[in-house]
């Protein structure tokens, strides 16, 4: 087995059995995955269908709203809303709407990695572009989020426009990430549970 | 005098608020164990993020008492079973402990003292902190000592066990798993890494048996990282738990090996307490 692989079947343990909790806890029947057409939600998917079995994930379309039901009704199933977006997106944007985020612990770089693509908001993705890629965004993030570092410390490896940004991100958004309340957790401090500085 | 005492650690799930559920499932596993000790993780009976739930899940646990009914299926389980619940203490504060239970009826209470609240934990919004460490007779003649998850972090509790002259130090543990993307040596979680290093550490330095028996399962985000041990007095894993799985994990505690750990060192023997305290004094500390 490659590391890689291993990696990824370690993470799906970990994300499948929180989503088959949360779908017991919410008394639902499966889930609906929303931005279904996104590149890391084949990812989600996978993770997902291991919870609750192939049938019962129902792909959505794309949907970064902020005002979703955490459940919906679908052909008489009752279905937890799960969106994929990132730990990077969920620390720069306003949280999407869902009932859980498969991935959220998990930065695009590292989405990269196990997907092989990911496709972040626009603005997140022009954060990226600005700070030389995803690798250099999230390991500023990192460092701040998992390496406790102060922010002046963690963005200095980024350029000046890059770590603006950045800052002006994560200022925005603080107190906003407490919405996403459903996130499993992979990492030392995650959005949701540990993470709103 | 110590003779053989076969143990076990039970590694398993609970779900938050279902005490009878609770209750039968380490009841289940007190009787496939069928040890005269079996030790489960935790808040076993009562599941762990309750929050404020905690008082109207707290129960009073007077010493040589029946427990409360929501525990009836202790009742039929056989041996002394370390389980961990919310006793309303008589000021009717929340407390989280681990109790001895036998046949139902309390024998024996730690309540836990050191309360995690900073990062994802909030126990010292919702449980009151306990106050006193007591080592406790074990049958065949061992004795032991009792701690909680966060405890387990504070050497000093160890040592007082240990200088106490306890043999072996039970660890209940709600602990959850962190760091996935670079695996533990023996798991999922790199977090359980530092359990076992502190795990073996104090079997070591002590010459102890330490007992560690942790959650598997989820509770919201969070998954419990398992890993559970029972380490030998030598510092050496005699048996180590899965990730997510719940487990039985069976040793018998021997008292040559105890003996053949402690005699090469003498580090027990050495020891001296007083100094600790007047030093603690001295330096306004105690």
């Amino acid at each position: 087995m490659t590391d890689d692989r291993g990696r990824r079947d370690r993470i799906g343990r970990v994300i499948t059995g929180v989503i088959k909790q949360a779908v017991a806890d919410a008394r639902a029947d499966g889930v609906l995955l929303l931005a279904a057409e996104r590149p890391e939600s084949p990812l989600a998917r996978a993770w997902c269908e291991a919870a609750v079995g192939k049938a019962w994930v129902i792909s959505g379309a794309g949907s970064d709203a902020l005002t979703v039901p955490v459940t919906v009704t679908h052909a008489g199933q009752r279905l937890l809303v799960a969106h994929p977006a990132s730990k990077t997106t969920l620390l720069l944007m306003p949280v999407p709407a869902a009932g859980v985020y498969p991935l959220g612990d998990l930065y695009g770089s590292e989405l990269l990695a196990l997907a092989g693509e990911w496709q972040p908001p626009d603005s997140v993705r022009e954060l990226a572009a600005l700070a030389g890629g995803a690798e250099a965004l999230d390991g500023a993030l990192r460092r701040w989020a998992e390496e406790r570092r102060p922010l002046p410390e963690a963005l200095g490896v980024l350029s000046q426009p890059a770590a603006d940004g950045v800052r002006l991100a994560l200022d925005a958004n603080r107190y906003a990430r407490s919405s996403a309340h459903l996130v499993p957790k992979l990492t030392s401090r995650t959005v949701g549970i540990d993470l709103r500085e | 005098m110590r003779e053989p005492l076969p143990i076990a650690v039970a590694q398993l799930d609970a779900r938050p608020g279902e005490l009878a559920a609770n209750a039968e499932r380490v009841a289940v596993s007190a009787l496939a164990a069928a040890v005269p000790l079996l030790l489960t993780p935790e808040l076993s009976l009562t599941g762990y993020d309750v929050r404020d739930a905690a008082a109207s899940l707290a129960r009073a646990c007077p010493v040589g008492e029946r427990l409360d009914s929501s525990f009836a299926a202790l009742a039929a389980a056989p041996g002394l079973i370390g389980a961990g619940l919310i006793e309303r203490g008589e000021d009717d504060v929340p407390y989280n402990v681990i109790a001895l239970i036998e046949r139902g009826c309390v024998r024996y209470l730690h309540r836990k003292l050191y309360l995690p609240t900073y990062g994802m934990f909030d126990e010292g919004r919702y449980f009151g902190r306990g106050d006193r460490i007591q080592p406790v007779p074990l049958p065949n003649g061992w004795l032991g000592g009792f701690l909680i998850c966060e405890d387990f972090w504070h050497p000093a509790l160890a040592y007082v066990l240990a200088a106490a002259g306890v043999d072996v130090i039970c660890v209940a543990a709600a602990a959850p798993g962190r760091g996935v993307w670079d695996n533990g040596a023996h798991g999922d979680f790199a977090s359980a890494d530092a359990w076992e290093r502190i795990a073996r550490t104090t079997a070591q330095l002590y010459g102890v048996y330490v007992l560690l028996a942790n959650r598997v399962g989820v509770e919201g985000g969070v998954t419990f990282a398992g890993g559970s041990l029972i380490v030998g007095p030598s510092g050496d894993v005699i048996a180590r738990g899965s990730t997510h799985e719940p487990v039985l994990l069976r040793a018998t505690l021997d008292p040559a090996e105890l003996a053949r750990a402690r005699r090469p060192a003498c580090h027990g023997r050495d020891d001296r307490p007083e100094l600790v305290v007047r030093e603690l004094r001295r330096l306004e500390l105690a």
